[in-house]
Protein backbone atom coordinates (compact mmCIF):
# COMPACT_ATOMS: atom_id res chain seq x y z
CA UNK A 1 0.00 0.00 0.00
CA UNK A 2 1.33 3.51 -0.61
CA UNK A 3 2.50 5.92 2.27
CA UNK A 4 -0.65 7.09 3.07
CA UNK A 5 -2.04 6.29 6.67
CA UNK A 6 -5.51 5.08 6.54
CA UNK A 7 -6.12 3.25 9.98
CA UNK A 8 -9.34 4.10 11.00
CA UNK A 9 -11.32 3.45 14.35
CA UNK A 10 -14.69 1.52 13.73
CA UNK A 11 -16.51 1.95 17.30
CA UNK A 12 -13.18 0.49 19.00
CA UNK A 13 -12.15 -1.66 16.23
CA UNK A 14 -8.60 -0.69 14.97
CA UNK A 15 -8.80 -1.45 11.39
CA UNK A 16 -5.51 -0.99 9.11
CA UNK A 17 -7.31 0.40 6.54
CA UNK A 18 -11.62 1.11 5.97
CA UNK A 19 -12.50 -1.54 3.38
CA UNK A 20 -14.00 -4.40 4.69
CA UNK A 21 -16.47 -7.43 3.22
CA UNK A 22 -19.87 -7.20 2.85
CA UNK A 23 -21.52 -9.95 4.65
CA UNK A 24 -22.26 -13.32 3.20
CA UNK A 25 -19.87 -11.60 -0.17
CA UNK A 26 -17.17 -13.30 0.85
CA UNK A 27 -16.03 -16.86 2.41
CA UNK A 28 -13.11 -16.66 4.27
CA UNK A 29 -12.31 -20.33 4.91
CA UNK A 30 -13.42 -21.10 1.09
CA UNK A 31 -11.09 -18.53 -0.31
CA UNK A 32 -8.34 -19.90 1.78
CA UNK A 33 -8.34 -23.61 0.28
CA UNK A 34 -8.68 -22.18 -3.02
CA UNK A 35 -5.97 -19.39 -2.55
CA UNK A 36 -3.87 -20.95 0.21
CA UNK A 37 -2.16 -19.63 3.02
CA UNK A 38 -1.05 -16.23 0.79
CA UNK A 39 -5.02 -15.24 1.48
CA UNK A 40 -3.55 -14.78 5.11
CA UNK A 41 -0.82 -12.95 4.05
CA UNK A 42 -2.38 -10.48 2.81
CA UNK A 43 -5.91 -10.74 3.38
CA UNK A 44 -7.45 -8.49 1.10
CA UNK A 45 -9.89 -6.66 3.54
CA UNK A 46 -8.84 -4.59 7.11
CA UNK A 47 -11.80 -6.81 8.81
CA UNK A 48 -13.95 -9.99 8.35
CA UNK A 49 -17.18 -10.08 8.48
CA UNK A 50 -19.23 -13.45 7.98
CA UNK A 51 -22.01 -14.71 6.24
CA UNK A 52 -25.68 -13.83 8.18
CA UNK A 53 -25.26 -16.71 11.41
CA UNK A 54 -28.82 -18.07 12.43
CA UNK A 55 -29.71 -20.06 16.01
CA UNK A 56 -31.04 -22.83 13.68
CA UNK A 57 -29.15 -24.55 10.57
CA UNK A 58 -30.34 -23.83 6.80
CA UNK A 59 -30.04 -24.94 3.77
CA UNK A 60 -31.00 -21.86 1.65
CA UNK A 61 -33.16 -21.08 -0.92
CA UNK A 62 -34.69 -23.16 -3.95
CA UNK A 63 -32.49 -22.64 -7.19
CA UNK A 64 -31.82 -20.46 -9.09
CA UNK A 65 -30.46 -18.31 -6.95
CA UNK A 66 -28.57 -15.79 -9.66
CA UNK A 67 -29.87 -13.42 -11.88
CA UNK A 68 -27.65 -11.07 -13.86
CA UNK A 69 -29.12 -7.30 -14.36
CA UNK A 70 -27.21 -4.61 -16.34
CA UNK A 71 -24.37 -3.55 -14.14
CA UNK A 72 -25.47 -5.45 -11.29
CA UNK A 73 -26.88 -9.19 -9.93
CA UNK A 74 -29.93 -10.02 -8.30
CA UNK A 75 -29.37 -13.00 -5.69
CA UNK A 76 -31.69 -15.08 -3.38
CA UNK A 77 -29.19 -17.40 -1.76
CA UNK A 78 -31.58 -17.21 1.24
CA UNK A 79 -28.65 -17.67 4.19
CA UNK A 80 -27.12 -20.60 4.16
CA UNK A 81 -25.32 -21.56 7.51
CA UNK A 82 -24.57 -24.20 10.13
CA UNK A 83 -26.63 -22.61 12.75
CA UNK A 84 -25.30 -20.45 15.48
CA UNK A 85 -23.55 -23.54 17.35
CA UNK A 86 -22.50 -24.98 14.03
CA UNK A 87 -20.68 -21.96 13.47
CA UNK A 88 -18.95 -21.51 16.74
CA UNK A 89 -17.72 -25.02 16.21
CA UNK A 90 -16.65 -25.46 13.14
CA UNK A 91 -16.08 -22.23 11.76
CA UNK A 92 -14.96 -19.49 14.22
CA UNK A 93 -11.62 -21.60 15.13
CA UNK A 94 -10.62 -21.37 11.29
CA UNK A 95 -11.80 -17.56 11.24
CA UNK A 96 -9.85 -16.92 14.29
CA UNK A 97 -6.47 -17.76 12.35
CA UNK A 98 -7.26 -14.94 9.74
CA UNK A 99 -5.06 -11.49 10.08
CA UNK A 100 -8.01 -8.97 10.98
CA UNK A 101 -10.55 -8.64 13.29
CA UNK A 102 -13.58 -10.48 13.60
CA UNK A 103 -17.17 -9.17 12.74
CA UNK A 104 -19.93 -11.66 12.79
CA UNK A 105 -23.85 -11.48 11.00
CA UNK A 106 -26.42 -12.66 13.17
CA UNK A 107 -30.22 -12.44 12.06
CA UNK A 108 -33.31 -13.83 13.68
CA UNK A 109 -36.82 -13.46 13.35
CA UNK A 110 -37.59 -11.60 16.02
CA UNK A 111 -36.00 -9.72 19.23
CA UNK A 112 -35.82 -12.82 21.27
CA UNK A 113 -34.38 -14.72 18.48
CA UNK A 114 -31.76 -12.14 18.07
CA UNK A 115 -30.96 -11.37 21.62
CA UNK A 116 -30.01 -15.39 22.21
CA UNK A 117 -28.01 -14.94 19.09
CA UNK A 118 -25.96 -12.08 21.15
CA UNK A 119 -25.72 -13.77 24.51
CA UNK A 120 -24.25 -16.69 22.96
CA UNK A 121 -21.76 -15.23 20.46
CA UNK A 122 -21.42 -12.97 23.63
CA UNK A 123 -18.12 -15.11 25.28
CA UNK A 124 -16.29 -15.69 22.53
CA UNK A 125 -13.31 -13.50 22.21
CA UNK A 126 -12.59 -14.77 18.80
CA UNK A 127 -15.25 -12.37 17.94
CA UNK A 128 -14.63 -8.58 17.81
CA UNK A 129 -18.34 -7.32 16.91
CA UNK A 130 -21.58 -8.62 15.88
CA UNK A 131 -23.37 -6.80 12.99
CA UNK A 132 -27.37 -7.27 12.94
CA UNK A 133 -28.95 -8.07 10.28
CA UNK A 134 -32.58 -6.73 10.35
CA UNK A 135 -33.77 -7.81 6.96
CA UNK A 136 -35.68 -10.65 7.99
CA UNK A 137 -39.61 -10.74 7.84
CA UNK A 138 -41.00 -10.40 11.05
CA UNK A 139 -43.08 -13.88 11.79
CA UNK A 140 -46.54 -11.85 12.55
CA UNK A 141 -46.15 -8.92 10.08
CA UNK A 142 -44.37 -10.43 7.34
CA UNK A 143 -43.31 -6.47 7.30
CA UNK A 144 -38.83 -6.96 7.93
CA UNK A 145 -37.67 -6.15 11.51
CA UNK A 146 -35.48 -3.35 9.99
CA UNK A 147 -38.43 -1.45 7.88
CA UNK A 148 -40.29 -0.05 10.91
CA UNK A 149 -38.10 2.54 13.40
CA UNK A 150 -40.24 1.75 16.27
CA UNK A 151 -39.48 -2.14 15.97
CA UNK A 152 -35.94 -1.56 14.83
CA UNK A 153 -35.36 0.62 18.35
CA UNK A 154 -37.13 -2.24 20.50
CA UNK A 155 -34.90 -5.21 18.74
CA UNK A 156 -31.80 -3.60 18.92
CA UNK A 157 -32.70 -2.11 23.16
CA UNK A 158 -33.20 -6.02 23.73
CA UNK A 159 -30.47 -7.11 22.08
CA UNK A 160 -28.06 -3.88 23.64
CA UNK A 161 -27.58 -5.81 27.23
CA UNK A 162 -27.18 -9.25 25.90
CA UNK A 163 -23.88 -8.74 24.87
CA UNK A 164 -20.52 -6.67 25.73
CA UNK A 165 -19.52 -6.60 21.81
CA UNK A 166 -20.05 -3.53 19.49
CA UNK A 167 -23.21 -3.81 17.72
CA UNK A 168 -23.22 -2.93 14.08
CA UNK A 169 -27.04 -2.53 12.65
CA UNK A 170 -26.98 -3.09 8.81
CA UNK A 171 -30.30 -1.38 7.74
CA UNK A 172 -32.41 -2.41 4.87
CA UNK A 173 -32.74 -0.08 2.09
CA UNK A 174 -36.41 -1.05 1.60
CA UNK A 175 -38.15 1.33 3.89
CA UNK A 176 -39.57 4.62 3.46
CA UNK A 177 -37.59 5.80 5.67
CA UNK A 178 -33.53 4.69 6.06
CA UNK A 179 -32.49 7.63 8.04
CA UNK A 180 -35.27 7.26 10.58
CA UNK A 181 -34.23 3.93 11.05
CA UNK A 182 -30.77 4.85 11.59
CA UNK A 183 -32.10 7.16 14.37
CA UNK A 184 -34.00 4.54 16.17
CA UNK A 185 -30.83 1.71 15.81
CA UNK A 186 -28.80 4.21 17.43
CA UNK A 187 -31.23 5.30 19.98
CA UNK A 188 -31.63 1.30 20.52
CA UNK A 189 -27.79 1.47 21.22
CA UNK A 190 -26.01 0.34 18.20
CA UNK A 191 -22.35 0.92 17.65
CA UNK A 192 -22.05 1.89 14.58
CA UNK A 193 -24.69 1.41 11.20
CA UNK A 194 -23.88 -0.08 7.96
CA UNK A 195 -25.68 0.44 4.65
CA UNK A 196 -27.47 -0.38 2.31
CA UNK A 197 -28.09 -4.21 2.46
CA UNK A 198 -29.60 -4.89 -1.43
CA UNK A 199 -32.66 -3.58 -2.76
CA UNK A 200 -35.80 -5.88 -3.41
CA UNK A 201 -35.50 -6.81 -6.82
CA UNK A 202 -37.30 -9.93 -9.42
CA UNK A 203 -36.90 -10.43 -13.03
CA UNK A 204 -39.04 -12.91 -15.14
CA UNK A 205 -38.20 -15.60 -17.50
CA UNK A 206 -38.68 -15.19 -21.06
CA UNK A 207 -41.08 -18.59 -21.25
CA UNK A 208 -44.52 -18.92 -22.19
CA UNK A 209 -45.91 -19.26 -19.54
CA UNK A 210 -43.67 -16.77 -18.09
CA UNK A 211 -42.32 -18.00 -13.89
CA UNK A 212 -40.12 -15.89 -11.57
CA UNK A 213 -37.00 -16.35 -12.84
CA UNK A 214 -35.75 -16.93 -9.00
CA UNK A 215 -36.64 -20.15 -7.03
CA UNK A 216 -37.55 -17.93 -4.06
CA UNK A 217 -39.42 -15.69 -6.86
CA UNK A 218 -37.59 -12.37 -4.89
CA UNK A 219 -34.19 -11.70 -4.59
CA UNK A 220 -31.66 -8.35 -3.79
CA UNK A 221 -29.96 -5.89 -5.93
CA UNK A 222 -26.29 -5.39 -5.83
CA UNK A 223 -23.35 -4.13 -7.95
CA UNK A 224 -22.32 -1.05 -9.77
CA UNK A 225 -26.17 -0.68 -10.75
CA UNK A 226 -26.75 0.32 -7.09
CA UNK A 227 -23.84 2.57 -6.11
CA UNK A 228 -26.11 6.03 -6.34
CA UNK A 229 -28.65 4.70 -4.94
CA UNK A 230 -26.45 3.63 -1.38
CA UNK A 231 -24.45 7.40 -1.91
CA UNK A 232 -27.26 8.71 -1.29
CA UNK A 233 -28.52 6.60 1.58
CA UNK A 234 -24.87 7.09 3.35
CA UNK A 235 -25.10 10.87 3.60
CA UNK A 236 -28.43 10.55 4.44
CA UNK A 237 -28.10 8.60 7.76
CA UNK A 238 -24.34 10.10 8.23
CA UNK A 239 -25.59 13.60 8.21
CA UNK A 240 -28.92 12.18 10.79
CA UNK A 241 -26.55 9.92 13.69
CA UNK A 242 -23.24 10.56 15.54
CA UNK A 243 -22.10 6.59 15.23
CA UNK A 244 -20.01 5.85 13.09
CA UNK A 245 -21.69 4.46 9.09
CA UNK A 246 -20.18 1.15 7.25
CA UNK A 247 -21.00 2.29 3.45
CA UNK A 248 -21.52 -0.13 0.63
CA UNK A 249 -23.35 -0.83 -2.77
CA UNK A 250 -21.59 -0.95 -5.78
CA UNK A 251 -17.89 -0.31 -4.97
CA UNK A 252 -15.31 -1.48 -7.12
CA UNK A 253 -12.30 1.23 -7.04
CA UNK A 254 -10.74 3.54 -4.83
CA UNK A 255 -12.72 6.32 -6.34
CA UNK A 256 -15.82 4.56 -5.61
CA UNK A 257 -14.87 4.13 -1.73
CA UNK A 258 -13.71 7.71 -1.40
CA UNK A 259 -17.36 8.61 -2.81
CA UNK A 260 -18.74 6.86 0.55
CA UNK A 261 -16.08 8.41 2.66
CA UNK A 262 -16.84 11.93 1.41
CA UNK A 263 -20.65 11.28 1.83
CA UNK A 264 -19.84 10.50 5.68
CA UNK A 265 -18.84 6.74 6.11
CA UNK A 266 -16.05 5.53 8.36
CA UNK A 267 -15.59 2.52 6.45
CA UNK A 268 -16.85 1.02 3.25
CA UNK A 269 -17.75 -2.45 2.39
CA UNK A 270 -16.95 -4.16 -1.03
CA UNK A 271 -19.42 -6.83 -1.97
CA UNK A 272 -20.24 -8.19 -5.27
CA UNK A 273 -16.92 -7.19 -7.05
CA UNK A 274 -15.27 -9.57 -5.60
CA UNK A 275 -16.87 -12.22 -7.63
CA UNK A 276 -15.47 -10.44 -9.98
CA UNK A 277 -12.12 -10.15 -8.59
CA UNK A 278 -11.53 -11.43 -4.98
CA UNK A 279 -8.60 -9.44 -4.32
CA UNK A 280 -10.41 -6.13 -5.02
CA UNK A 281 -10.81 -5.63 -1.23
CA UNK A 282 -6.59 -5.27 -1.29
CA UNK A 283 -6.47 -3.18 -4.36
CA UNK A 284 -9.56 -1.15 -3.26
CA UNK A 285 -7.44 -0.12 -0.20
CA UNK A 286 -4.43 0.29 -2.28
CA UNK A 287 -5.61 2.78 -4.65
CA UNK A 288 -7.70 4.61 -1.47
CA UNK A 289 -4.21 5.05 -0.41
CA UNK A 290 -2.73 6.60 -3.54
CA UNK A 291 -5.69 9.22 -3.19
CA UNK A 292 -5.29 9.90 -0.01
CA UNK A 293 -1.53 10.57 -0.78
CA UNK A 294 -2.43 13.07 -3.27
CA UNK A 295 -5.54 14.70 -1.60
CA UNK A 296 -7.08 16.01 1.94
CA UNK A 297 -8.59 12.39 2.47
CA UNK A 298 -7.19 11.24 5.72
CA UNK A 299 -5.28 14.03 6.42
CA UNK A 300 -4.79 14.03 9.66
CA UNK B 1 -21.82 -18.75 -11.30
CA UNK B 2 -20.64 -15.37 -8.77
CA UNK B 3 -17.91 -16.63 -7.14
CA UNK B 4 -16.64 -19.73 -8.85
CA UNK B 5 -14.80 -21.08 -5.59
CA UNK B 6 -17.70 -22.22 -3.34
CA UNK B 7 -18.06 -18.91 -1.57
CA UNK B 8 -21.35 -17.69 -2.73
CA UNK B 9 -23.63 -20.38 -2.87
CA UNK B 10 -25.45 -19.22 -6.48
CA UNK B 11 -24.58 -22.51 -7.85
CA UNK B 12 -26.41 -24.91 -6.27
CA UNK B 13 -28.61 -28.25 -7.38
CA UNK B 14 -31.07 -29.94 -5.39
CA UNK B 15 -29.43 -33.05 -3.71
CA UNK B 16 -31.84 -36.29 -3.57
CA UNK B 17 -30.86 -36.77 -0.44
CA UNK B 18 -32.14 -33.44 0.48
CA UNK B 19 -29.99 -30.23 1.29
CA UNK B 20 -27.99 -28.39 -1.82
CA UNK B 21 -24.57 -28.93 -3.43
CA UNK B 22 -22.43 -26.57 -5.29
CA UNK B 23 -21.64 -27.06 -8.76
CA UNK B 24 -18.33 -25.42 -8.94
CA UNK B 25 -16.86 -27.17 -5.99
CA UNK B 26 -18.95 -30.12 -5.42
CA UNK B 27 -19.04 -30.86 -9.35
CA UNK B 28 -19.75 -29.74 -12.17
CA UNK B 29 -19.60 -33.67 -12.78
CA UNK B 30 -22.12 -35.21 -10.22
CA UNK B 31 -23.20 -38.83 -9.73
CA UNK B 32 -27.04 -38.69 -11.13
CA UNK B 33 -28.18 -40.52 -8.37
CA UNK B 34 -27.43 -38.20 -5.69
CA UNK B 35 -28.94 -35.68 -7.34
CA UNK B 36 -32.71 -34.87 -7.02
CA UNK B 37 -33.42 -34.31 -10.70
CA UNK B 38 -31.51 -34.64 -13.89
CA UNK B 39 -31.89 -32.08 -16.62
CA UNK B 40 -32.55 -33.46 -19.27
Amino acid sequence: MSGADLAVDLCGIELAHPVLNGSGTFDAIAARRVFGDALLDDFPFSAFVSKTITLQPRDGNPPPRLYETPAGMINSIGLPNKGVHGYLEHDLPELARLPVALITNIMGSSAQELGELAAICDGRGEIAALELNVSCPNVKTGLDIGADPRELEAVVSHVRPRTTKPLIVKLTPNTADVPACAAAAEAGGADAVSLINTLRAMAWTDTTPARPWLGARTGGLSGPAVRAVAIAQVAAVAARVSVPVVGMGGIQSGRHARQFLDAGATAVAVGTETFRDPAAGARIAAELGSIAANSGLFAR
Amino acid sequence: MACGFGACFGCVVPLAGGGYARTCVDGPVMDAAALAEVPA
